[in-house]
C-alpha cells in the first residue's frame, strides 16, 4: 500500500514538472483520474493501524545527527477522507476550466498538478518539517493561479491571500518548533541518544505522557492558532477569503474552498487538539464563541451579498464555523461530525463554485440582479445547483445533514451532558445560538436560488438561447453528486473509518475538559455549601470567568 | 414494506424518463404505484388490527445510518453521561402508523387521479407527478419511521416536496417567494424539532421511539420533559401551521390546487398532529406542555376561523379553515386523554376527506373559471357545474359538522374530550375557556364556509372573462374523485364512530396504551345536541345573510368595520407585516450592517496592518539620505548616547 500512496502523492508532481505543452489538459485529467483511482484503492483497503496506513518513511538527516527530520507519510482516519476529497475535487478542478483556460494553458495545468501534490502532502505528512513544507508549498501554485488567471483585481487578491496566510503560518512554524524543542528539553525524552524528533506521532505520544504547563500550552496554542485560524478562516481573520475567491479562477475557488480551508481545520485537529489538550479545554468557550461568531456573521454577510461568488464565499465562513464548533466541542460525536462536515463542505461548496463558474462562462456576470429565470433556460444546471444548495443547507438524506446533525448533537452533549460543566450556561447558549446558522443558511441559499433560477428577470431582457450543461460539465459534477448522496444515505461507511483515529486523537482533550468540568462543579458545590469558609480564589468559577480561572490556575497546574 | 418503496420507484422513473418519453402519460406509473400502496396499507391495517393490542410493533431495519461509540474508560468518574449513538434506517408499523398510512395513500390516490385532468397540458406535467411520487414516499416514510432522526429526515423531506410543489410554477414570482417562505418558516419549526431531538438524546441517551418512551419517568426532571415537549411542539407548529408559525400556509396556495388539497390540507400539514400523537408518552409526562398544546390549538382554531370570514380568495378561505381545523386537532391532543388523542386522529381522518374534497371542488371551479378564484367575481354556478356543486355542498355540510356527516362525529369527539379534561380537574379554567372557544369556532365554521358556498354557487350567474367559453363542468377524471371523496366525507365518520374500529386500530399502538381513560360518556348527548344546534343556527344565519340581498352583508361588514374587527380579520391580524417588521427587516438590516462592517472595518484593519511595513518604510526613508555628514552626526550622537547610558 505504501507504493500506492507514494505514487498518488508524487504522480502529480512529476506530471507537473513534465507536462507537455500540447494536450496538457488531457494529461492533467489522466493524472487526476489516476490519483483518484489510487485513492479509491487506498480507501478500499484502509485498515486502522498504530503506525498509520500505507506508511513509508525515509530518514533525511538521520537520528544519528540528533536532528531527526524524516520523510514520513501515512494515512489515518483523520487524513483519509481529506486525502480522498482532494483527489476527487482535483478531477472537478481540471474539468471545470477545460475550455476557459486558453492563455498559457500548460503552465496552468502544471500549477494545478503541483498544487495537488502539495495538498495531498499536507494531509499525509507525519513529520513536522514535512508538514510545514507541504503546508507552505500549497501557497505558491495558488498564488500564481489567482495572480495570472484571476479576475480584474487578481494581483491585489493574490498578494493579500499570500501575505495574510504566510504571516500566520510563520507564527505557526514558531509554535511547531516550540513543541519540538520543549519535547527535546524534557528529561528522559527519547532514547539514549538525545535527538530532536520531528515525528508527529512521537510528539503526540510524548506530549500526552508529559503535558506542557498550561501557560506554555496556551502560548503555543496561540502561535499555532495564528496560522491555522487564518487558513480556516476563523472570524475575524476571514477577510482575505471573499477577495481571493471572487478573483480566483473557478478551479482555484473550488480547490481553495474545497481543500485548502481544510488544511487549517486539519492543523487544529492534528496539533492543537491532539497535542495541547489542556489549553484546548481551557480555551474551549472562547474558541466556541469565535466559531459561533463565524457561523452567524458569515451567514448574515452572505445574506447581504449581491455577487453569487461572494455569497458562496461567505457561506464558507459560516460552514467552517460549524466545523470549528464541532472540533472545539471535543467529544466524539461532534468531532466525527466536524470531520465529516469538512468533507461535506468541500463537496457542496466546491460544487457550488464550479456551478458559479459555469454561469459566469455563459452570462459573464455573477451579479444576482443580472440573472433570473434560469430554471427554464438551463434545466439541468438548475437541477444540479438545487441539489448542491440543498446539500449545503443540510437537507436530510444529503451529506450536509449527516455532518451537521452529528456535530450539533455533540455540541449539545457538551452543554447538557454529565458531568455538568461549570460553564454550562455559556455552552448551552452557544449550542442554541448555533442553530440560527441553520435557519440563516437556508435563507440566503434559497433566496439566491429563487432570484437566480426562478422568477423571470424582466430587466435584462436577455433571452438568447444558452447551452445547457455539456457532457464535460456533467462529468465534472458527477463525482460530487454521487458523494453527496452516498454520505447522506450512509455516513456510517465514512464514520467507521475515521472513528478510531479521532477517538484516540481527542481523548486527552476530552479528559481535560471533563476534568475541568468536575473541578468547576466541585468548586461551585463547595462555594454553595460553605459560604462562611474562605474559598481559594482560583476555585471561584463563575461560568463567565473561565478566563480568570485558567490564568490564576495556570502556572501550577497539571504536570 | 412496499408502501413507501413503490411511490419512490415510480417517482424516480417518472423523473428520469418523464421529460423525454412519457410526457402525457407521466401519471401512469405514479398513480398506479400510489394506488398499490393504498391497497398495501389496507392490508397492513388489517394485519395490525388482527395482531391486536399488546404485541410489539413490527419493524424492518434497512441499514445502519451511523454508529458512534462513546464508551468511556472506567477511570472516568463521569458516569454514564454519554451513551452510544446508533441510528438505524428502520421502519415499524403499529396502529397509529397504519391509520396514517391508509389515510395518506387513500387521499393521495384520489388526488393523483384528479390531477390527471387538472394538470393536463402543463409543460411540467412529468415534473408534477414525480414530485407527487416523491411526496407520497416521504410522507409514508415519515409516518413509519422508527426513530426521531428518521422522522426528522422525512419531516424535512416532505417540507422539500412542499417547497418544490408550491414553487411549481416558479416563473410566478409570488409562487417562488411563497415556496421560500414556506421552507424558511418550516425551518424555524424544524430547528425547534431538532433542538428537541438533541435534548431527547442528551436526556434519554436514545432516539428510537420505543427506547425513549420506555425511559420517560419521574426521575427525568419535569422541566426537562416540558422543554422537550415545547420544542417538539414548535416543530409541529411549523409543519402544521399553528399559531405563531401559520403564516406560510395561506401563501402556499400559490401552488397547483391538487397540491393544496393533498399536501396543504389533507396530509403533510397533519404531520405535526401525528408527531405530537406519536410522542404522547412525552406529553403525558408534562401537564404544562399539554396545556400549551391545547392553548396553541385553541388560539389557532379561533384565529383561523376569524380570518377565514373575510377573505375573498376561495383557496385562502380554505387555507385558513385548514389552519383552524388543525387547531382543533391540537386542542384535542392537548386534552391528553385517550379520547383526546383518538379524537384528534379521528378528526385528522375526516378532515382529510372533507378538506381534500373542498379543495378539489375549488380546483374544479378554478379550472372552469380560467383560474379565477375571487368569490366576488364568480357566482351562480350551481347549474353549470352540478357535480362540483353537489360535492362541494357535501363538503361544506361535513366540515360544518352536521349530523350524520363525518365532521359531526370527529368534532363531537373533540368537544367531548375537552369537556372531559375540563371536568378532570387540572387547569379547569383553561379547558373551560377552550371549550367555549371551540364552540364559538363551530359557529365560525358555518359562516366562513357557507359564505363562499352561497357566493359561488347561488345568486346571479357571474362568470369572469378569463373563463372564456369553457365555463362548464370539469372532465370525468376530475369529478370522479370528487364524488368518491364526497361519499367518504359523508360516511367515514358515521362508519367508524358506530363500529369503533378506528379507535381499536389506534389502541393497537403500544405507546398509547398508558393514557388515562375516562369511561363515562356522561353529558355526551348534551354536547352533541349543543354542537348541532350551534351548527344549524350558523347555517341558517349565514343563509339569511349571504343568500339575501347583498346590502345586508355589506351592512354587516360596515358594522364590523366600525368595530375594527373587519379590518383585523381581513388583514389576517397583521401577523405578516408584524413579522416583516420585527424579524425580516431587522435581519436584513443587520446583514447589510455586517457586510459593511466586514468590508470597511474588519478588512480595513487588516489592510491597515498590511500597510504598516510600507508606512514604516516611508517614515524611515529620509534617514537613508546618502549624506555622509548626516551619518557621521548620527554616529557621534549615538556614541554619545551610549556613553551617557554607560556612565549613568
Amino acid at each position: 500500500m505504501a507504493e500506492t500512496l507514494l505514487t498518488a502523492l508524487f504522480l502529480p508532481l512529476i506530471a507537473g514538472l513534465m507536462l507537455p505543452r500540447r494536450g496538457a489538459r488531457w494529461v492533467a485529467l489522466l493524472v487526476a483520474l489516476a490519483v483518484l483511482a489510487l485513492t479509491a484503492v487506498l480507501v478500499g483497503r484502509y485498515a486502522e493501524g498504530t503506525a498509520g496506513f500505507a506508511a513509508s518513511r525515509l530518514d533525511w538527516l538521520g537520528p544519528a545527527t540528533g536532528l531527526d527530520v524524516r520523510f514520513d507519510v501515512a494515512l489515518d482516519g483523520l487524513s483519509l477522507w481529506l486525502f480522498a476529497l482532494t483527489a476527487l475535487l482535483m478531477v472537478v478542478a481540471v474539468l471545470v476550466g477545460w475550455e476557459t483556460i486558453q492563455d498559457r494553458a500548460a503552465l496552468y495545468y502544471r500549477l494545478l498538478m503541483l498544487l495537488e501534490t502539495g495538498m495531498l502532502g499536507v494531509f499525509v505528512a507525519r513529520d513536522v518539517i514535512l508538514f510545514y513544507v507541504f503546508f507552505e508549498f500549497t501557497l505558491i501554485p495558488l498564488f500564481f493561479l489567482i495572480g495570472i488567471w484571476g479576475g480584474p483585481e487578481r494581483r491585489r487578491a493574490a498578494t493579500k491571500f499570500f501575505l495574510f496566510t504566510f504571516a500566520g503560518s510563520v507564527l505557526t512554524f514558531l509554535g511547531l518548533l516550540a513543541i519540538v524543542l520543549w519535547n527535546y528539553d524534557q528529561p528522559g525524552a527519547g532514547s539514549a541518544v538525545r535527538r530532536l524528533t520531528f515525528s508527529i506521532p512521537e510528539l503526540t505520544v510524548a506530549l500526552r505522557a508529559r503535558p506542557m504547563g498550561l501557560g506554555l500550552q496556551v502560548a503555543v496554542f496561540s502561535a499555532l492558532f495564528a496560522g491555522f485560524a487564518i487558513k480556516v478562516p476563523l472570524w475575524p481573520l476571514h477577510t482575505w477569503l471573499p477577495l481571493a475567491h471572487v478573483e480566483a479562477p473557478t478551479a482555484g475557488s473550488v480547490l481553495l474552498a474545497g481543500v485548502l480551508l481544510k488544511v487549517g481545520t486539519y492543523g487544529f485537529a492534528r496539533f492543537n487538539v491532539a497535542m495541547l489538550p489542556q489549553a484546548t479545554a481551557a480555551l474551549m468557550p472562547w474558541l466556541l464563541w469565535l466559531a459561533l461568531a463565524g457561523v452567524v456573521y458569515g451567514a448574515l454577510v452572505a445574506l447581504a451579498q449581491s455577487d453569487i461568488k461572494r455569497l458562496v464565499a461567505y457561506s464558507s465562513v459560516s460552514h467552517l464555523g460549524f466545523c470549528m464548533l464541532g472540533l472545539f466541542a471535543v467529544n466524539r460525536l461532534s468531532v466525527q461530525g466536524s470531520v465529516l462536515q469538512m468533507v461535506n463542505h468541500g463537496l457542496s461548496t466546491g460544487g457550488l463554485f464550479a456551478v458559479v463558474g459555469m454561469l459566469y462562462e455563459r452570462f459573464h456576470t455573477r451579479e444576482i440582479g443580472d440573472l433570473g429565470g434560469l430554471a427554464r433556460r438551463l434545466p439541468r444546471l438548475s437541477f444540479v445547483t438545487m441539489l448542491l444548495v440543498l446539500s449545503s443547507i443540510a437537507l436530510p438524506g444529503l451529506n450536509g445533514f449527516a455532518g451537521e446533525f452529528l456535530l450539533l448533537l455533540g455540541v449539545f452533549q457538551r452543554g447538557w451532558g454529565q458531568p455538568m460543566p461549570h460553564d454550562w450556561l455559556q455552552l448551552r447558549t452557544i449550542a442554541v445560538l448555533s442553530m440560527s446558522g441553520v435557519i440563516l443558511g437556508a435563507w440566503y441559499m434559497l433566496w439566491m436560488y429563487q432570484r437566480v433560477f426562478f422568477a423571470k428577470n424582466e430587466t435584462s431582457g436577455d433571452t438568447r438561447p444558452v447551452r445547457d450543461m455539456s457532457l464535460r460539465e456533467m462529468l465534472c459534477l458527477t463525482p460530487i453528486v454521487v458523494m453527496v448522496f452516498w454520505i447522506g444515505l450512509q455516513p456510517r461507511f465514512f464514520l467507521d473509518r475515521m472513528a478510531p483515529t479521532l477517538n484516540e486523537l481527542i481523548r486527552p482533550a476530552m479528559e481535560a475538559v471533563e476534568h475541568r468540568a468536575e473541578r468547576g462543579g466541585a468548586a461551585s458545590a463547595a462555594l454553595k455549601n460553605r459560604r462562611d469558609v474562605v474559598v481559594p480564589h482560583d476555585a471561584v468559577s463563575d461560568g463567565r470567568e473561565t478566563g480568570k480561572g485558567w490564568q490564576s490556575r495556570s502556572w501550577c497546574n497539571s504536570r | 414494506m412496499l408502501i413507501p418503496a413503490m411511490p419512490l420507484a415510480a417517482s424516480l422513473l417518472t423523473a428520469s424518463l418523464g421529460a423525454r418519453f412519457l410526457r402525457g402519460q407521466s401519471h401512469l406509473p405514479v398513480v398506479l404505484a400510489i394506488a398499490l400502496s393504498f391497497v398495501a396499507s389496507l392490508a397492513l391495517v388489517d394485519q395490525v388490527q388482527r395482531s391486536g393490542q399488546g404485541r410489539g410493533a413490527d419493524g424492518v431495519t434497512f441499514w445502519r445510518w451511523a454508529d458512534v461509540a462513546q464508551e468511556q474508560e472506567p477511570s472516568g468518574s463521569g458516569g454514564p453521561g454519554a451513551a452510544d449513538l446508533h441510528v438505524e434506517v428502520a421502519l415499524r408499523a403499529d396502529g397509529l402508523t397504519a391509520a396514517m398510512l391508509a389515510i395518506v395513500t387513500c387521499i393521495s390516490t384520489l388526488v393523483a387521479v384528479y390531477s390527471i385532468g387538472y394538470m393536463r397540458g402543463d409543460p411540467g406535467y412529468w415534473r408534477f407527478f414525480s414530485y407527487i411520487g416523491l411526496f407520497v414516499f416521504s410522507m409514508t416514510m415519515l409516518v413509519s419511521a422508527a426513530n426521531f432522526l428518521l422522522l426528522y429526515v422525512f419531516w424535512e423531506a416532505v417540507g422539500l416536496c412542499s417547497y418544490l410543489l408550491i414553487g411549481f410554477w416558479y416563473e410566478k414570482p409570488a409562487a417562488a417567494a411563497a415556496g421560500k417562505k414556506a421552507f424558511l418558516v418550516n425551518r424555524i419549526g424544524d430547528v425547534g424539532f431538532a433542538l428537541g431531538i438533541f435534548l431527547i438524546w442528551t436526556t434519554f441517551g436514545a432516539i428510537g421511539f420505543e427506547d425513549v418512551f420506555a425511559r420517560v419517568g419521574p426521575e427525568v426532571g419535569d422541566w426537562r420533559v416540558t422543554t422537550i415537549c415545547l420544542l417538539l411542539l414548535l416543530g409541529a407548529c411549523g409543519k402544521s401551521a399553528q399559531f405563531p408559525l401559520h403564516v406560510w400556509l395561506p401563501d402556499a396556495m400559490e401552488g397547483p390546487t391538487p397540491v393544496s388539497a393533498l399536501i396543504h390540507a389533507a396530509t403533510m400539514v397533519t404531520a405535526g398532529v401525528y408527531m405530537v400523537a406519536r410522542c404522547t408518552p412525552l406529553f403525558a409526562a408534562s401537564a404544562d406542555a399539554q396545556c400549551v398544546v391545547a392553548l396553541v390549538g385553541g388560539v389557532t382554531a379561533l384565529l383561523g376561523g376569524v380570518v377565514a370570514l373575510t377573505q375573498n380568495d376561495l383557496k385562502r378561505i380554505l387555507a385558513y379553515s385548514t389552519i383552524s381545523h388543525l387547531g382543533y386537532m391540537f386542542l384535542a391532543l392537548g386534552a391528553g386523554t385517550l379520547l383526546g388523542v383518538t379524537a384528534a386522529m379521528f378528526h385528522l381522518m375526516t378532515h382529510a376527506f372533507f378538506k381534500a374534497l373542498l379543495f378539489l371542488g375549488a380546483g374544479s371551479v378554478m379550472h372552469a373559471m380560467g383560474g379565477v378564484l375571487d368569490i366576488r367575481r364568480v357566482g351562480g354556478l350551481r347549474r353549470r357545474m352540478p357535480v362540483t356543486h353537489g360535492t362541494f355542498l357535501v363538503g361544506c355540510l361535513a366540515i360544518a359538522g352536521l349530523w350524520p356527516l363525518s365532521g359531526f362525529w370527529s368534532k363531537d369527539a373533540i368537544l367531548l374530550a375537552v369537556q372531559q379534561r375540563h371536568e378532570l380537574g387540572a387547569a379547569r379554567a383553561l379547558f373551560g375557556t377552550l371549550f367555549a372557544t371551540a364552540m364559538l369556532g363551530v359557529l365560525l365554521i358555518d359562516f366562513y364556509m357557507f359564505r363562499p358556498y352561497f357566493r359561488v354557487f347561488w345568486g346571479a350567474e357571474r362568470i369572469p372573462e378569463e373563463a372564456g367559453p369553457h365555463g362548464r363542468e370539469s372532465p370525468r377524471v376530475m369529478t370522479g374523485p370528487l364524488v368518491l371523496l364526497a361519499i367518504g366525507a359523508a360516511v367515514v365518520g358515521a362508519y367508524f364512530a358506530w363500529t369503533g374500529s378506528f379507535t381499536r386500530l389506534l389502541m393497537a399502538t403500544p405507546s398509547l396504551a398508558g393514557l388515562p381513560r375516562v369511561g363515562a360518556e356522561a353529558g355526551h348527548e348534551r354536547i352533541a345536541l349543543l354542537g348541532t344546534a350551534v351548527t344549524l343556527v350558523g347555517i341558517a344565519l349565514s343563509a339569511a345573510i349571504f343568500l339575501g340581498r347583498p346590502e345586508k352583508a355589506a351592512r354587516l361588514a360596515r358594522v364590523m368595520n366600525a368595530l375594527g374587527l373587519y379590518s383585523l380579520s381581513y388583514g389576517k391580524f397583521f401577523v405578516d407585516p408584524i413579522y416583516k417588521a420585527l424579524v425580516v427587516w431587522p435581519t436584513l438590516a443587520t446583514a447589510q450592517a455586517a457586510a459593511w462592517l466586514d468590508r470597511w472595518v474588519i478588512d480595513g484593519l487588516v489592510d491597515l496592518f498590511g500597510w504598516m511595513p510600507a508606512l514604516l518604510g516611508a517614515a524611515l526613508r529620509p534617514v537613508q539620505n546618502g549624506l555622509i555628514q548626516f551619518y557621521a552626526v548620527a554616529m557621534v550622537l549615538g556614541l554619545l548616547a551610549m556613553l551617557g547610558l554607560l556612565l549613568m
